[in-house]
């Protein structure tokens, strides 16, 4: 037998997903339903607005990405305005 | 004959909308807002159907953010004779006007109830897209019932589950369509002093994402699987110019059933994906790879391949699974259900075939959407470089605003029974058909044509014998179509279409003796300096396939700004 099935986990839980079922099933709702109100609590918590953090994140990625192929990052997206 | 006879249903109205997607409910509300009298027809429900039907999480505004739509359109000529690409944008008016009407599309949509802001009241602009399309994330699972309710409120006609069977004409102008109620099977004659036509693409001429257990049989990660060109393929029977129908698109197509939400996966909010060969190499990879790179891999014995986004820190893990609540919340059950984590497993990628046409190929229509017949309009993936959900709103909504001026000089033009008469024939007569071929038998012999014949390595001999083959099917197999319902007789008409179109499909592959972008040919692997900045078109005329190649439309308008 191939070790097809350790490219998964037996016990994954998505939070937002559990989220969304435990709201469907307290309130006897749709999933699509739930959504709307348990997305937006959950973006709250998520930084979602902090632009420097957001910058770090992306700069971080493609230093990485522009050694990977040997070139500077401003070769590859030019000069950030 | 009499008109009443024939038709179980007539109906009369200014302007009919065919597809209740993302271009054509804005349209449809943009239409009734201005006064006109507006029928829409949809083949499935209009509050879940089409691209938008799964949510959306992203409103791609602007063009790029080095370059104004001015400067653009200045180097209009340079930009298409350089690119690889087979011209997104056939026509500099249209592309001009699209753009420069997308924040205006932004606050249209916000007056008819579709939610563009978060919840502080604000925009939200994702990061990191230096020379890319800025995204505008939105939560828009429930876009399309908020556009169902906004049409409703405005009193546009909505036929649910009814199809276009075929467009009516007189004179080189549309006067209305046929269609049929997919339920009851009645027959509808619908009397309209102008038409859009909305119906998305075509994705159902290749087979679909991957070999999937029934129940996802129809699975397509890009589009709904009601994507077979009902539009398109009356619109051409009706004798309009089809452009770019040799350019079908690649993908990524996750295997495992996992889907995911457009905006996430090479997005991620502004971080690249790190791409892998199977066996472990990351590969220097930005986005996506193209048909050729892939085909390097694949050569080479590296694929299939892996998308990671493993190392997204946590707090971009956690946008990528609101984005998936936002467009496709079904992909975070199936994931979960799966024990399929992004954050320490890998997508995998093996394919590289074409499944649909996309932004380049579809009906030519000139800088305010107008088709080559008039009183004909095409809006969304309908049209070409309509493409995305903001094209298709922002065209819709131009489009609804345009048309009132046509439909005020458009004359009361009488519908031709016998036209009637030949369609409806045409259309009902798998009902009557027994021990015949089943739709879906025939589809799927069509998806083999295009897969094994046409695909993305192109060369003369195996067009010559698709299109060979295609020929036979159409001779042999559609006088033995047979539906024991409406659902079937629909699914009879929509087969009927995609032959009609993959026919169009391998005419315009056979047209293109050069290599461009992704249009590659195996036996002219060069790019011809001759077909420079022109583009290909195929038209219906006096029963036959026409084709030709033709320079592209000059820009016809004042730039401002």
């Amino acid at each position: 037998m191939s070790d097809y099935n350790e490219h998964y986990e037996e016990d994954f839980k998505f939070p937002l997903w559990e989220l969304i079922k435990k709201r469907a099933d307290t309130k006897d709702i749709s999933y699509v339903a739930a959504i709307e109100k348990v997305v937006s609590e959950y973006i709250k918590t998520i930084r979602y607005r902090d632009e420097k953090f957001e910058k770090e994140c992306i700069q971080k990625r493609r230093k990485e990405f522009a050694k990977l192929v040997n070139k500077k990052p401003e070769d590859i997206w030019g000069s950030e305005k | 004959m009499n008109l009443n006879k024939a038709a179980d249903k007539i109906l009369e109205t200014d302007v009919l909308v065919v597809g209740g997607g993302m271009a054509g409910c804005p349209a449809a509300v943009k239409a009734r807002e201005d006064g006109l009298k507006v029928t829409l027809i949809e083949k499935a429900n209009t509050a879940r159907s089409g691209s938008a039907g799964v949510g959306m999480d992203h409103y791609p505004v602007g063009l790029m953010d080095y370059m104004s739509p001015r400067e653009f359109l200045a180097n209009w000529d340079n930009i298409k004779r350089e690119t690889d690409l087979v011209t997104d944008w056939a026509d500099p008016t249209r592309c001009y006007r699209l753009y420069t009407h997308q924040l205006w599309s932004i606050n249209e949509l916000e007056r008819i109830g579709v939610p563009m802001r978060w919840n502080d009241g604000e925009l939200r602009p994702t990061p990191g897209h230096g020379t890319g399309t800025p995204l505008l994330r939105v939560h828009w699972l429930n876009v399309k019932p908020t556009l169902a309710t906004a049409m409703r409120n405005r009193k546009v006609e909505v036929l649910e589950r009814t199809m276009v069977i075929d467009l009516l004409t007189k004179n080189g102008a549309v006067v209305g369509a046929t269609a049929i109620n997919t339920r009851t099977g009645e027959f509808i004659v619908i009397k309209a002093k102008a038409i859009i036509i909305a119906t998305g693409s075509l994705g159902r001429c290749y087979s679909p994402s991957t070999p999937t257990p029934w129940k996802y049989k129809f699975l397509y990660h890009y589009c709904p699987a009601s994507m077979s060109g009902d539009g398109w393929a009356a619109a051409f029977r009706a004798g309009v110019e089809m452009v770019n129908m040799d350019y079908t698109d690649i993908g990524i197509l996750i295997s495992d059933e996992l889907s995911i939400s457009f905006g996430n996966l090479v997005m991620n909010e502004g971080i690249l994906p790190k791409i892998f060969s199977w066996d472990g190499q990351e590969l220097p990879i930005k986005g996506m790879p193209r048909p050729l790179e892939y085909a390097e891999l694949e050569k080479a014995g590296r694929d299939p391949i892996y998308y990671s986004i493993e190392h997204l820190p946590d707090d971009f893990q956690k946008r990528v699974e609101v984005c998936m609540a936002d467009e496709r919340p079904v992909s975070l059950k199936m994931a979960q259900d799966r024990g399929f984590n992004p954050r320490s497993h890998r997508y995998v990628n093996m394919t590289n075939r074409p499944f649909l046409f996309r932004t380049p190929a579809g009906i030519n229509t000139d800088g305010y959407f107008k088709s080559t017949v008039t009183g004909l309009y095409a809006i969304g993936d309908a049209t070409n470089g309509g493409h995305s959900c903001v094209n298709a709103a922002c065209g819709g909504l131009l489009v609804g605003n345009d048309i009132v001026d046509f439909v005020k000089k458009a004359e009361d033009t009488e519908i031709d029974k016998a036209q009637v008469e030949a369609q409806k024939e045409i259309a009902l007569a798998p009902l009557y058909v027994k021990d015949g071929t089943e739709p879906m038998e025939l589809e799927c012999a069509i998806r083999y044509i295009c897969d094994r014949y046409v695909g993305l390595f192109r060369s003369e001999g195996k067009l010559r014998e698709g299109m060979r083959r295609l020929g036979t099917l159409k001779r042999v197999f559609i006088p033995k179509l047979m539906a024991k319902n409406p659902h079937y007789l629909m699914r009879c008409l929509e087969v009927r279409n995609i032959l009609d179109m993959a026919e169009v499909h391998i005419e315009a592959c056979m047209e293109r003796k050069e290599t461009r972008g992704d249009c590659l040919r195996l036996d002219y692997p060069v790019k011809a300096p001759s077909l420079d900045g022109k583009l290909q078109f195929q038209k219906f005329e006096n029963g036959k396939l026409v084709s030709c190649m033709r320079k592209l439309t000059p820009l016809n308008i004042e730039i401002g700004g």
